[in-house]
């Protein structure tokens, strides 16, 4: 109901507990995108869906970057194109860290 | 009839000796409460002994819990010089790779804001051959 906060009169959490990641998760764990999700819904919070959509772009934008990684995995994907290009056309070897001798420790 | 000249199979002089033929069924042994009380008394016995032990595991275990609490700023320390370790070998590498690509910035960020943000084992491992990446990511599995 959207007027009466029932699960607050109750004192019950029957479903807030997955409507978003931010929120309270066993163990405290917190999710992957906590941060950026956080941002986001404090941003806009209180300011309905029309002015959020203009304003809070930047923070949904990184937001859904976190969570599908799409961006990050076209640049990954891009670099190593570009290397077996290189490699194929043999003007790139791979420096020893990244050809099986790495020494991993710290 | 023959006289009592004919030999027979008969019984000895004076008899068969004799012997016992009534069913003997001796009590003996513990009566069946007692054996109850050996059972349970032995039972008793051995969660006396099952649930103290486990309180010494308990106790073994907090050790080793704590021992890993002290352990971890170390460990974290390791972690993190070797994922930036890592990070700054792809960024050199990025640079040597792309540096003929039209519109390329090296190490640019692909979110808008500038706090750390923990990088991806894909990122980490991404020119670094195949069965590292897997081996970070699944080699812990002991199940398929």
């Amino acid at each position: 109901m959207p007027f009466v906060d029932l699960q607050t009169r109750l004192g019950i959490d029957a479903d807030k507990w997955l409507l978003n990641q931010s929120s309270l998760q066993p163990r405290q764990k917190a999710a992957r995108c906590h941060a950026f999700e956080k941002d986001w819904i404090e941003c806009s919070h209180n300011i309905g869906q029309t002015r959020s959509k203009k304003e809070c772009q930047l923070e949904l934008e990184d937001f859904n970057e976190c969570l599908h990684k799409k961006n990050t995995s076209k640049r990954l994907y891009a670099i190593r194109q570009q290397r077996d290009k290189m490699i194929k056309e043999g003007t790139y070897t791979p420096p020893p860290c990244h050809s099986g001798q790495a020494n991993p420790s710290p | 009839m023959a006289g009592s000249k004919v030999k027979q199979d008969m019984p000895p002089a004076g008899g068969y000796a004799s012997f016992d033929y009534k069913r003997n069924l001796p009590k003996r042994g513990l009566s069946g409460y007692s054996m109850f009380g050996i059972g349970i008394g032995i039972m008793v016995f051995g969660y006396w002994r099952l649930f103290s032990w486990n309180r010494e595991r308990r106790r073994l275990q907090i050790e080793e819990m704590e021992a890993r609490i002290a352990l971890m700023p170390l460990m974290q320390a390791e972690t993190d010089r070797r994922i930036l370790r890592m990070l700054r070998e792809n960024l050199e590498e990025e640079a040597i790779l792309m540096k003929d690509v039209p519109g390329w910035k090296v190490g640019e960020t692909v979110y808008h804001t500038d706090r750390w943000i923990i990088p991806l084992t894909e990122e980490l491992f991404n020119l670094r051959p195949r069965n590292e990446h897997l081996q970070k990511r699944f080699g812990f599995k002991w199940y398929v």
